[in-house]
């Protein structure tokens, strides 16, 4: 069994091993629907629809931070293992730009000065986008000063480096503002009645209000990437590293404008999260391993990708452990077993995953 | 300025033999000595934290084999600690197993784990594997409280489970060791247990390595396509390697519950347990074995200091710190490092192939005289 093969790669059917496997796990996903099948015609169509609306209630947060993820895998084929306390930490300051004193009775030392939150009166989303400006200066200044002076191929040190970050960011949060859960102020209207009733189940407008941000976040992607020299750049630069840098395409500049961009969706990511999770320094630890899965199941190189997997994970995650959940609540707490499962399917059959571009190793 | 070493040694020549016989002894000294220092000076306490810094070792060495030795960035090993532990108290607790019978039982089932775990390494590489892994270290905290199958009863579900008989020295022990029977002073014995169990695990993977298997693993890491050309079984030694590093790791496990006498599934996740033992094995020197004990040193003291001022968030920030700084300024790590000071200090010069000429001069040089060298203590 060799590991690389110039030229065509074996297909699915060729081999008995893969063959066997993917039996293996359909006849257990069969199984599975079987298993919850009563639970699913026994709870109706409306119990199903909230799942549902759930289900892309979830998503959207993955899928905007896996959007982060893919835009630094696009990049510099590395996975930013910091990309959740990046988020965490731009929400903390979206936080504390936007909530007033009186809200939040939060005052914390930094040094010598004592500061308290909102001491900066600025609207909510006024403060997130200030968040999403230094998220991407934070960002840059990383790629700059952290990543850039290492070989992306050479996997161990940038696994490290980023795993240092998450320890860092993690550990400052918590010192700096404690590990108390806080209410986070939501952009869209959080009154109980603010949903729109589909067949008996609830579509609330914060969900409707996520999608829509999502969106506009694809639209700025697009623009920034086909219509700026910046993202043509950026295209070159994740296509071909060297030839860009042949042609003249100045990659460091690029790349730093990648992860300031990754930052800054991340930000958006987390203050999109915050009013349902609370806001808090380990907010986003276990956020983080389900928006991997959605990347991976998108393939970890494909933007849409990520979003048609954040849509995937969030469906599976409130049908799936839902129903199961509903069978036998011992289940509930296997959520994150469920997104393991599926990096694992995916990573073992299609690397690629759904939108990736599969790679050939040339010998 | 640059003077060369200022020690040379022949390697096989009595001096050299002196010297390195002589270092294991002032070694095994240090090491029996140890305990009683620090419970003179510091108390019982202390020997704890240096139990826990021997397996914390074992558990390191198991990452190492992986990440070091055959290069897959495989982060879940707190996993295998886990398992060693769970199954250690469950057997203990719910069969009546004597210690010694679960070590056994303990490697060999961290070895299938392992072998099975190491199947999706045969595929996935790089990033993704390291992606992976993670995703698994966090996992298995939510599945040992899984209240289905028997295994919450097993484990002790979120409260964790505390053994039912800590492990308690024999008489012909306690009076060899100068301790007695109370709970407290089973510290040292459980010492001397660590260690020999640490020292037989650092030895049998030393050997490993050093033999065809473990040059293979090497190989493999070097260059993968090159070691399969040269007939090398890639999936038989990944497998292996992923096999036996799991299985240092369920018998770190079982030390775990020796020292502590409790397993909770929280002390087994991601952040609690799988990023300390990486920072220990980045702090010592990845691939190499002296490395381990090194890094779990650091990594228990420093753990337990900033603990005991309060700051236990900050030892967070520090393994953070450690972890850029050391990948920045010193990629090999404290042991890295201190091979690089040795070899300012003395030079072993390696010894000439059978029959070879040694140096320009016609006339060769008597051999090394086969004597047996008096240790230079």
């Amino acid at each position: 069994m060799t590991t690389a093969q110039v030229g065509s790669r074996p297909s699915w059917m060729d081999n008995p091993a893969r063959l066997i496997t993917g039996g293996i796990f359909g006849v257990i996903g069969l199984a599975l629907f079987i298993y919850i099948l009563p639970e699913i015609i026994d709870g109706g169509v409306q119990l199903f629809l909230q799942r549902l609306f759930d289900g892309l209630d979830n998503g959207a947060v993955y899928a905007v931070v896996a959007v982060a993820l893919v835009l630094i895998f696009k990049a510099t084929t590395l996975i930013n293992f910091a990309q959740g306390e990046l988020a965490m930490f731009g929400t903390f300051i979206a936080y504390l730009l936007a909530v007033t004193p009186e809200d939040s009775a939060l005052s914390y030392t930094l040094g010598w000065a004592e500061f308290s939150a909102g001491f900066l009166p600025l609207g909510l989303m006024a403060a997130i986008a200030v968040a999403m400006a230094i998220s991407a200066a934070m960002g840059a200044a990383i790629e700059r000063m952290l990543i850039r002076p290492f070989d992306p191929t050479d996997h161990l040190p940038v696994v490290l480096i980023t795993l240092g970050l998450f320890l860092i960011l993690n550990s400052v949060a918590g010192y700096l503002w404690n590990f108390n859960p806080r209410a986070f102020p939501s952009v869209f209207p959080t009154d109980s009645d603010a949903f729109v009733g589909i067949g008996g189940a609830r579509l609330r407008y914060s969900v409707i209000g996520t999608w829509a941000v999502l969106g506009a976040m694809g639209l700025t992607l697009w623009f920034i990437l086909s219509k700026t020299k910046i993202g043509l750049a950026f295209r070159a630069v994740s296509s071909n590293t060297e030839s860009s840098r042949l042609v003249g395409v100045r990659v460091g500049r690029t790349l730093m404008f990648g992860w300031a961009l990754a930052a800054a969706f991340g930000t958006l990511g987390g203050a999109m999260v915050a009013p349902k999770l609370f806001i808090q320094p380990n907010m986003m630890a276990t956020l983080l391993i389900f928006s991997f899965a959605a990347a991976t199941i998108g393939g970890l190189d494909s933007l849409q990708g990520a979003v048609v997997g954040g849509i995937a994970i969030g469906l599976i995650q409130s049908l799936l452990v839902g129903y199961l959940g509903d069978r036998d609540t011992a289940f509930n707490v296997l959520s994150l077993a469920v997104a393991f499962v599926v990096i694992l399917i995916v990573l073992w059959f299609k690397p690629s995953g759904l939108f990736g571009t599969s790679r050939v190793e040339r010998v | 300025m640059n003077s060369g070493p200022m020690f040379t040694f022949q390697q096989g020549s009595s001096s050299h033999r002196g010297f390195v016989i002589g270092s294991w002894v002032l070694f095994a000294i240090g090491a029996v000595l140890l305990p009683y220092v620090l419970w003179e000076v510091f108390g019982l306490f202390q020997v704890g934290r240096l139990n826990r810094a021997l397996y914390f070792a074992v558990a390191i060495l198991g990452v190492n084999l992986v990440v070091g030795y055959s290069g897959l960035i495989a982060l879940g090993h707190s996993a295998f600690v886990g398992i060693g532990a769970f199954l250690t108290i469950w057997l203990i607790n719910d069969f009546g197993w004597d210690y010694w019978m679960t070590i056994p039982v303990a490697i060999a089932i961290g070895f299938l784990v392992g072998v099975l775990l190491g199947v999706p390494a045969l595929r996935i590489k790089g990033l993704y594997l390291a992606l992976l892994t993670i995703a698994f270290a966090a996992v298995f905290p939510s599945l040992m409280k899984l209240d289905k199958f028997g295994i919450a009863d097993a484990t002790g579900g979120a409260n964790g489970r505390n053994i039912d008989e800590i492990l308690v020295a024999p008489s012909w022990a306690q009076s060899l060791l100068g301790i007695d029977d109370t709970a407290e002073q089973q510290e040292i014995y459980q010492y001397f247990v660590i260690l020999i169990l640490t020292v037989l695990a650092f030895w049998a993977t030393r050997n490993l390595l050093r033999s065809r298997p473990g040059r293979a693993i090497i190989a493999i890491r070097d260059n993968e396509t090159g070691a399969a050309v040269s007939g090398v079984n890639l999936p038989l030694y990944k497998t292996l390697t992923f096999g036996v590093s799991a299985a240092l790791g369920a018998l770190a496990g079982v030390m775990w519950v020796m020292n502590i006498g409790f397993a909770g599934e929280q002390d087994f996740g991601f952040a609690p347990l799988a990023v300390p033992l990486l920072v220990g094995l980045v702090i010592g020197g990845v691939a190499t074995i002296e490395g381990a004990v090194v890094g779990a040193f650091v990594v228990v003291f420093v753990r337990e200091y900033t603990k005991s001022f309060g700051l236990d968030i900050l030892s967070e920030s520090l393994f953070g710190l450690i972890l850029i700084a050391v990948t920045f300024f010193a990629p090999g790590g404290v042991v890295g490092f201190a091979k690089q000071m040795k070899g300012r200090i003395m030079r072993t010069i390696p010894r000439p192939p059978e029959g070879a000429v040694v140096g320009r001069a016609a006339s060769p040089e008597p051999p090394a005289e086969e004597v047996v060298p008096e240790p230079a203590v």
